[in-house]
């Protein structure tokens, strides 16, 4: 008896199994037009434009600004110009503070004048001329935000101070070479005036995904050993777009 | 170069610094004041004849202490002690005002102030900008294609609008305060020239510029006006044509609260303000297609009592006015909530449905509340065709699932004035396809009109399915009989509206809404017309669809779905599921039945 038992068992859960299976498929082969699950879509978060911690990335365009040391004059405009993306982590302290941390790349480029009293890097003269900087760079800024607002990021100032490694170096000049060759152009890579290591201070006036921004370059562009050379403009007036 | 960076980034400073720098000088401060002693009020010389009737029907007081006015003496106090006071309200007993952090402290030793909170800053107007000139109409509208000639006849015809219009309901003694951002182009538009000639627009003004001309700004009001009074063109023989929403011969109040391009804390002071004007003139209904969301707002701060607006919208209802607001167009972005004045507990809120499908249209917000009170309550179509400035476009939007429930509401009011405004509200409630089932996405679906023609509805409808719980398992099978796919009869006409469609104004090549995020509440844009051809409407009886829900002790929602229904077992739940005195609800075919263990 014992041993018909076991074989009746098996067959009797193997039919539960088939049936279980079975409706299971069925069920699942109905389609589901709608659906919620409340506890998921109302769950409370701490993430978010004006949550706790807030994370983005951004991307930023930057006009060389301000006087530069004689023999160092640069053409101002898009000619000398830096394109910067990052991402920025935000904590908030109080609906009115925050502070922020960002990490990125950008790449500057000082589109040297040609005139006279140039020095930098030489005295010789091109028909196009520039230096350009590949940096990392990392900024601790302190948000100051203004005015009520909801779950989202608002208007706000921020103080920051940074600096950067510069990754990579280029001296690029364009010349005419003479009759039947319409120009020629030569890039120099590992400058070794370029300063490695940069430091500034700046403000960043924003109004949600919208900011412009000042920077101010502490560091001397050139190296220790280049400490003579006239400095290149230490501003860079730009607008940055967060993406969120 | 040098110059004009520097320039730029002054001018940027100059524009931002104010909310922080002048906020700081000169802020914006709302004072609550202490009492109204004293003062004197004739509700007769206050109220327009029209607000004096839907108190007596309603058996309302004539007035009561919200509408006595501010005390004159404490109103001269803080106009003494602040630059400018921007708004009086009768029902906060409040005043908005301007003023520096000395004079706000000033404000709080005053005798009569309760207390003065920070209110956010406004900005000053800029100059005042040029009135947007109505573009003249064009000879003949664009033509409607065949899809959008059938969306239009459908979003009233999904709220019964052939049996209302038999039944002579069109909303005709009822007045519907429509509070919206602009109304450009309603007096030059063909589709309200019956509206227009025939005075039922009986006063408006603009709340952010204090006039009486809004029809300038923005046309997302005459968006909406469309789906409450909007007609499409006429017919052969000047026959009028088939009305876009259900409260065509309704009388109007149309306010603008709502600025295009900012949100803004000011806009909710803008709506106070039509509020209090709105129930003055006797506005039965407000629709408001607006919800403020996370410009302003936390998610959890969705409760109702939290915004000034929700808060207003609420003591409207108190004073026998049905507000019914658009649950808002977040419901596919990372808010998904309901917006406010929508949380409001007596605002019926409005979600949108799918004209393909019958059901939920993806961007309309769902609910629950902050504190899990069940919205949206009610749904109609989220996409519709309706009139733009100078001709008719198919949009999408809960602000239209709004206006074409307050133009239901307003039919069954003009059918029963007896009726309260809460009475309303809950006979709508009960009247919707899926009572008493609810869920987030539908409410309780589409409000019927053939509840309110016989208002005892049978307790339960036949039995259409049955649970039969297995040992971890309860299975939803459907009954056999309500199995049955009936065979469809093809009437006669499909409706009366196509004979009266202009064979001209027809043409093959339809619009259908893209898939693309829809804006939010208030800011809703054409469907663009480079959309996908669409597939053909399916036939306006959409197929029996099994919705179930799980609920907790409490009544609040814990999951919910919608399933199409192809064979006769659709629902299994785990059984461990219904433990702690949660409770399985299941809607099918117009019976619901609820299981628990």
């Amino acid at each position: 008896m014992r041993a018909n038992r076991l074989p009746s068992k098996i067959v009797w859960l193997v039919v539960v199994v088939l049936v279980v299976a079975g409706s299971s498929r069925a069920a699942q082969a109905q389609q589901v037009l709608v659906q919620a699950n409340v506890a998921d879509d109302t769950v409370k978060t701490t993430f978010g434009p004006n949550r706790r911690y807030f994370g983005h990335l951004y991307v930023g365009y930057g006009l060389v600004a301000g006087p530069a040391g004689s023999g160092a004059g640069v053409r101002y405009g898009t000619h000398s110009a830096e394109l910067r993306g990052g991402g920025r982590l935000k904590f908030r302290l109080t609906q009115t503070l925050a502070l922020n941390f960002d990490l990125g790349y950008t790449y500057l480029r000082y589109g040297l004048a040609q005139n006279g009293q140039k020095i930098v890097p030489s005295p010789d003269l091109h028909r196009r001329e520039s230096l350009g900087l590949h940096q990392l760079y990392s900024e601790l800024s302190v948000r100051l935000n203004a005015g009520r607002r909801g779950n989202a990021v608002g208007r706000y100032l921020d103080l920051l101070v940074g600096g950067g490694r510069v990754a990579a170096t280029n001296h690029t000049t364009e010349d005419d070479p003479g009759p039947g060759i319409s120009s020629v152009e030569t890039v120099e890579r590992g400058l070794p005036y370029l300063r490695r290591w940069t430091g500034g201070v700046g403000a960043r006036l924003g109004i949600d995904r919208y900011a412009l921004t000042a920077r101010y370059r502490q560091s001397s562009a050139f190296g220790k050993g280049y400490a003579a050379w006239p400095e290149l403009p230490r501003w860079i007036l730009g607008l940055e777009i967060g993406l969120f | 170069m040098q110059t004009f960076c520097v320039g730029l980034f002054l001018g940027f400073v100059l524009w931002l610094v104010p909310a922080a720098a002048r906020a700081q000088e000169r802020g914006r401060y709302w004072v609550i004041l202490r009492d109204k002693k004293g003062v004197s009020f004739d509700p007769a010389r206050y109220f327009t004849p029209a607000a004096q009737a839907r108190r007596t029907r309603q058996h309302l007081p004539a007035y009561e202490a919200t509408d006595l006015p501010v005390r004159a003496d404490y109103l001269t106090e803080i106009t003494t002690h602040v630059d400018t006071v921007t708004l009086v309200s009768r029902w906060f007993n409040a005043v908005a005002c301007r003023a520096t952090a000395e004079q706000a402290a000033a404000l709080r030793a005053l005798p009569g102030v309760r207390s003065v909170q920070p209110w956010p800053a406004r900005h000053v107007a800029v100059a005042e900008a040029a009135v947007v000139s109505s573009a003249p109409p064009p000879s003949s509208p664009k033509p409607i294609s065949a899809n959008d000639y059938l969306l239009a006849r459908r979003q009233t015809a999904h709220l019964d609008g052939p049996a209302l219009r038999a039944a002579g309901l069109n909303g005709r003694g009822l007045r519907i305060a429509v509070f919206d951002v602009g109304f450009r182009g309603v007096l030059e538009h063909s589709a309200f020239q019956d509206l227009v000639t025939s005075k039922h627009i009986v006063a408006t003004h603009d709340f952010l510029k204090n006039r009486a001309d809004v029809y300038h700004s923005g046309s997302h009001g005459t968006e909406v006006l469309g789906c409450l009074a909007g007609r499409l063109p006429t017919g052969p023989g000047g026959t009028p044509g088939p009305a876009l929403g259900l409260a065509p011969s309704a009388d109007y109040l149309l306010a603008r609260t709502e600025q295009l391009g900012r949100e803004r804390y000011a806009e909710e002071e803008a709506w106070l303000a039509a509020v209090e004007w709105a129930d003055r003139l006797g506005a039965d209904i407000i629709n408001s297609s607006l919800a403020y969301t996370e410009q302003r707002y936390f998610p959890e701060q969705m409760d109702g009592h939290r915004s000034l607006i929700s808060r207003a919208a609420n003591l409207a209802a108190r004073k026998g006015i049905l507000v019914v607001s658009a649950a808002g167009n977040d419901g596919d972005n990372d808010w998904v909530r309901i917006g406010t004045p929508a949380d409001a507990d007596s605002v019926l809120a409005i979600g949108g449905l799918d004209p393909e499908t019958g059901l939920h249209v993806d961007f309309s917000s769902f609910g629950p509340t902050a504190d899990r009170r069940p919205k949206p309550n009610l749904a109609a179509f989220g996409i519709v065709l309706t009139t733009t400035p100078t001709s008719y476009e198919r949009l999408e939007g809960t602000s239209f699932s709004s206006p074409l429930v307050a133009g239901f509401a307003a039919c069954m009011w003009q059918q029963n004035r007896k009726l309260t405004a809460m009475q309303l509200f809950r006979a709508l409630e009960k009247s919707a396809e899926l009572y008493p089932y609810f869920d987030y996405a539908h409410g309780y679906g589409r409000p019927r009109y053939h509840h309110f023609t016989m208002p005892q509805r049978p307790p339960t409808s036949a039995p259409t399915f049955d649970f039969v719980p297995h040992d971890t398992l309860v299975a939803v099978i459907i009954r056999p009989e309500a199995a049955l796919r009936p065979a469809e009869v093809l009437p006669l006409m499909a409706d009366e509206s196509e004979v009266m469609l202009p064979a001209s104004t027809v043409v093959p090549d339809p619009k259908n809404p893209a898939d693309v995020p829809t804006p939010p509440v208030g800011r809703e844009q054409p469907v663009p017309p480079d959309s996908t051809p669409p597939a053909p409407l399916p036939d306006p009886h959409y197929p029996a669809y099994l919705y179930w829900n799980l609920a907790d002790r409490r009544a609040v929602l814990r999951r919910y779905e919608t399933r199409a229904v192809t064979q006769r077992l659709v629902v299994q739940v785990p059984r461990r599921l219904l433990h702690s005195g949660n409770v399985l609800r299941v809607h099918f075919k117009g019976y619901t039945a609820t299981y628990s263990e």
